[in-house]
């Protein structure tokens, strides 16, 4: 049988160890899975939402060693090796992260649908913030951006990745802002 | 301290936030194929050959098309999609395409990556012909339709002699583009047969009863055999009120295939076979004495349906209604078959459509006679439904105009088109009215008070977003005089008491008066077991001197109490159980109208050069009778408004016109708004208990937020440009 035929009937599959959740695991996905089919699929992750599958909604935002990305836009065989965060591995102890504490009490959400999507891009804002980097929203790119100056334009525009259509958007800002002020 | 009134958090919130809600496609069952449909890629035609050689050869499991599918029931006539048969045309039952997008054929596989790779390898021979496509030369062609809700046509008085006799008349076309849910869950079905015959759906659905009677009737199982369930849905806006057609193929699929099959649409293929709302073209005609009191109105709404249903989006709903007109008010809908999928219900339907050509035309008269619009409202004001002849049950419509202008700072606004500015930018200002349609539907509820003082509420409603887990559980806590967190709420399943569609925001107003029944009718046992039980506490008393508070029935003389735990430990039990029968006169049968209203204002920057809008703030003031949970109604009335904003800047969705093809099938192009595009929004509630609306006092609240938006926003672009634009969205080149 030819290599095309294999990939054709999905037989050809290629090894992938990933760090998930702190968890070591190691998968044989097709070559053209996704890191969203492969966390919801083979590692029965299904709290990472498939929503667009084409990078325009956000709602499958994960975190590759620390930096959201949009798991629908990158192949589970491309991040060997990586480290994987997701909405399932936010929690400690039992105890939510202060993210998911102020999505609860901001009412940050209604179907709940885009939330995990949402919380793992808020965590991600936050880092970011803390570490300088400037957005779109920021005036003056002279002066490092800073947890104490993420106002509700720099959240808003951190944020816009994320598409809800339910449209919780002001409740979602202000569950970053509160989380923010926590960390 | 009643749990009802209070802004209690989500119930099923820790879940949500942790990733662990279980939607539709996050259920995972043995042995499950995974299954795809192939759609057309013309509108008018039929199929000459198909061939799914290479399909099967590649990794299918089994392709199925119109040459071995077999054949199912007809839906039932007429057509309704009330029953809810989201459209009559059935699914790969011959070779006739009647729209861009209808399923061709159905690829079932191991892997979903497996069935969307045979899928590609399906060779389609069609022999196509020009789609008629809706637009201003095809509407020409109007027809007027059968009803299936509210009459097609209406008159009071003599509209048109009352224009005629108005000081100041205005007459206009407004025009709203198509526009798609979007919703963020996909469209998905996991269908498994048992070998007795039965069939259990998991369906992305806000219709569990309707699902099965559609299925019951089209596939010929009994219904009983059927079992639907959906505990949580990420999104419905009226979408996943219907059946369409790949439920139907998943279910058919399964039972051929003797294993359970599961389907996800595509993005691109929920715009194609789920729906839409219809574009309309509406003729709006006002006359007005010298003082704005209106003398006559004619609403008249054009709208596009399928070849094979006749779906109205009745436009001109409200405007029997919301003003009074000493003349007559005359509405009429027509609609014209063209070559897409049906239409359907999409937040808001029907009020969202009309309000803005009337509330556009009304602010279009307010400048007229040169009067304020928040005075021309007050002035237009009205205690009966002029439709009707009712009073209405409640109306705070004053409420809403005065204190949704003070919140907004309206005394401020210079009245002058392109008098305010701030730098560049032009600022405009202007509001909205709204009246939307309450409904009253039959609904069913069980609650048991177990013997641990805990209680369950199960019924078959839904959790679409709207924040029913918590909310039922408010309602049964103060009838059953126990803390919310003591209740559990089951809901999303057709082996639970049936309850009504959530559509039409009317869940809260009819499955809540069903729970609160439910509850009444177990806390009324416990009284009697309190009354009559073994060892009795408070025998020799009346029912009515015992109340219930903290898990305790209480006497009211005495300081004397018994817990439930201890009531039904004495008497041996293990449980009570209440049945809730919750079965309203359906309001157009009672003696009071019965609507919600809202007044809105919004405020807008427009770059004079660029022409595009932004908003910039925007109050909300809502008459939706008692509000149960302030946080959950904050949050729907905040989604509606943005979901307004969406329809007045954004949304479209946009058709080929020689193709018959809806051309912008994501997200990059059909615009939905993001955070960025959000101010912070002002929402005040100012109704009040109404006792003709619910037992619980509420009115509909979900959809009414979203009335009125376009039209307060398109009337701020007036003030700020002096440019009056009259199609929706409001788009960068009709403002400059």
């Amino acid at each position: 049988m030819s290599e095309t035929r294999r990939a054709e009937l999905g037989e050809q599959r290629v090894a992938v160890a990933l760090t998930v959740n702190g968890r070591a695991c190691r998968l044989a996905v097709e070559p053209r899975t996704t890191l969203l089919d492969a966390l919801r699929e083979d590692l029965a992750l299904t709290g990472t939402k498939k929503a667009c599958d084409r990078g325009e909604c956000g709602a499958c935002t994960v975190h590759v060693e620390g930096r959201r990305i949009l798991s629908c836009m990158t192949l589970a065989a491309m991040q060997e090796g990586k480290q994987i965060t997701t909405i399932e591995g936010l929690e400690h102890d039992g105890q939510l992260h202060a993210v998911q504490a102020a999505f609860i009490e901001q009412d940050g959400f209604q179907c709940g649908f885009c939330t995990p999507g949402q919380i793992m891009s808020a965590v991600a804002v936050i880092e970011e913030a803390k570490a300088g980097w400037p957005s779109a929203a920021t005036a003056d790119l002279q002066r490092p951006i800073s947890l104490a100056n993420l106002s509700k334009a720099e959240i808003r525009e951190r944020m816009s990745g994320n598409l809800c259509r339910c449209s919780c958007y002001p409740n979602i800002v202000a569950a970053v802002a509160e989380a923010a002020t926590r960390s | 301290m009643n749990a009802v009134g209070q802004p209690l958090s989500r119930a099923e919130g820790r879940l949500k936030v942790s990733g662990r809600a279980s939607y539709t496609a996050d259920r995972r069952f043995s042995g499950a194929a995974h299954a795809v449909i192939v759609h057309s890629p013309i509108a008018n035609g039929r199929i000459l050959s198909i061939d799914t050689s290479a399909a099967e050869n590649a990794c299918a499991l089994a392709v199925f098309t119109h040459l071995n599918l077999p054949r199912m029931n007809p839906t039932p006539k007429p057509w309704s999609h009330l029953r809810p048969h989201g459209q009559g045309h059935l699914p790969l039952q011959d070779d006739s395409i009647y729209y861009a997008g209808q399923p061709v054929a159905l690829v079932v596989a191991a892997t979903r990556d497996q069935a969307a790779h045979a899928g590609t390898l399906i060779q389609v021979e069609y022999e196509e012909s020009p789609p008629i496509v809706f637009g201003r030369d095809t509407a020409k062609a109007a027809i007027d339709p059968p009803q299936f809700l509210w009459p097609v046509a209406s008159a009071v008085g003599d509209a048109e002699r009352g224009i005629a006799a108005g000081a100041v008349r205005i007459e206009q076309t407004y025009s709203i583009a198509d526009r798609h849910h979007n919703q963020m869950e996909p469209h998905a079905t996991t269908a498994m047969w048992d070998a007795d015959g039965s069939l259990t759906l998991y369906e992305t659905t806000q219709h569990l009863y309707g699902t099965r009677e559609l299925i019951s009737i089209v596939l010929g199982i009994p219904a009983e055999k059927i079992t639907v369930i959906c505990e949580y849905l990420g999104g419905g806006f009226g979408g996943k009120a219907y059946v369409w057609p790949h439920t139907l193929l998943a279910s058919l699929a399964a039972k051929l295939l003797n294993r359970p099959v599961h389907l996800q649409l595509t993005r691109a293929q929920m715009y194609a076979m789920v729906g839409h709302q219809a574009a309309t073209i509406q003729t709006i005609a006002l006359g007005a004495d010298k003082s704005g009191k209106l003398t006559g109105i004619r609403h008249d709404s054009i709208s596009p349906s399928s070849m094979f249903d006749n779906y109205i989006e009745y436009a001109a709903l409200s405007t029997r209604s919301l003003w009074s007109a000493s003349g007559g008010i005359a509405t009429n809908h027509k609609i014209v078959h063209v070559h897409r999928n049906t239409p359907t219900a999409m937040r808001s339907p029907h009020e969202a459509l009309g309000h803005w050509a009337l509330e556009g035309a009304m602010d279009e008269l307010a400048y007229a006679a040169g009067i304020d619009p928040v005075e021309l409202r007050l002035r237009n004001d009205t205690e009966i439904d002029p439709h009707s002849g009712r009073p209405f049950s409640t109306r705070a419509m004053r409420r809403c105009l005065i204190e949704g202008a003070a919140r907004f700072g309206w005394e401020k606004r210079s009245p002058e088109p392109r008098s305010m500015r701030e730098g560049g930018y032009l600022i405009g200002q202007g509001m909205a009215s709204a009246i939307y349609t309450h409904w009253r539907w039959p609904a069913k509820a069980r609650v048991t008070l177990d013997r641990d003082g805990s209680a369950l509420v199960e019924i078959g409603t839904h959790e679409l977003g709207t924040g029913t887990y918590t909310v039922l559980r408010q309602v049964a806590a103060d009838a059953l005089g126990v803390a919310p967190e003591r209740v559990t709420v089951r809901l999303g399943d057709t082996r639970l008491p049936p309850s009504h569609a959530s559509i039409g925001s009317a869940t809260m107003a009819n499955a809540g008066a069903s729970v609160m029944l439910a509850a009444k009718a177990a806390r009324d046992k416990a009284i009697e077991l309190a009354l009559t039980g073994r060892d009795a506490p408070f025998a020799g008393t009346k029912a009515d001197d015992i109340y219930v508070g903290d898990g305790m029935l209480r006497l009211a003389q005495r300081n004397v109490g018994v817990t439930y735990a201890e009531l039904l430990t004495r008497n041996g039990l293990p449980h009570l159980i209440g049945d809730g029968n919750y079965d309203p006169v359906p309001e157009a049968e009672g003696p009071k109208a019965v609507f919600s209203f809202s007044a809105v204002y919004a405020e807008v920057r427009v770059d004079p050069e660029l022409g595009l809008v932004r908003l910039r703030r925007f109050v909300g003031a809502y008459d939706a009778g008692r509000i149960i949970n302030p946080k959950t109604a904050r949050s729907q009335a905040i989604g509606g408004i943005i979901w307004g904003v969406g329809q007045a800047l954004l949304e479209q969705s946009e058709t080929d016109p020689a193709l018959g093809r809806f051309l912008n099938r994501n997200y990059s192009g059909y615009l939905v708004p993001s955070n960025a595009d959000i101010p912070d929004l002002d929402v005040h509630f100012v109704g009040d208990f109404d006792a003709d609306a619910s037992p619980l006092g509420a009115k509909g609240l979900g959809e009414l937020t979203a009335v009125s938006v376009a039209p307060a926003i398109a009337n701020a672009v007036y003030h700020a440009t002096g440019k009056r634009v009259r199609d929706l969205p409001i788009t960068v080149e009709k403002v400059m």
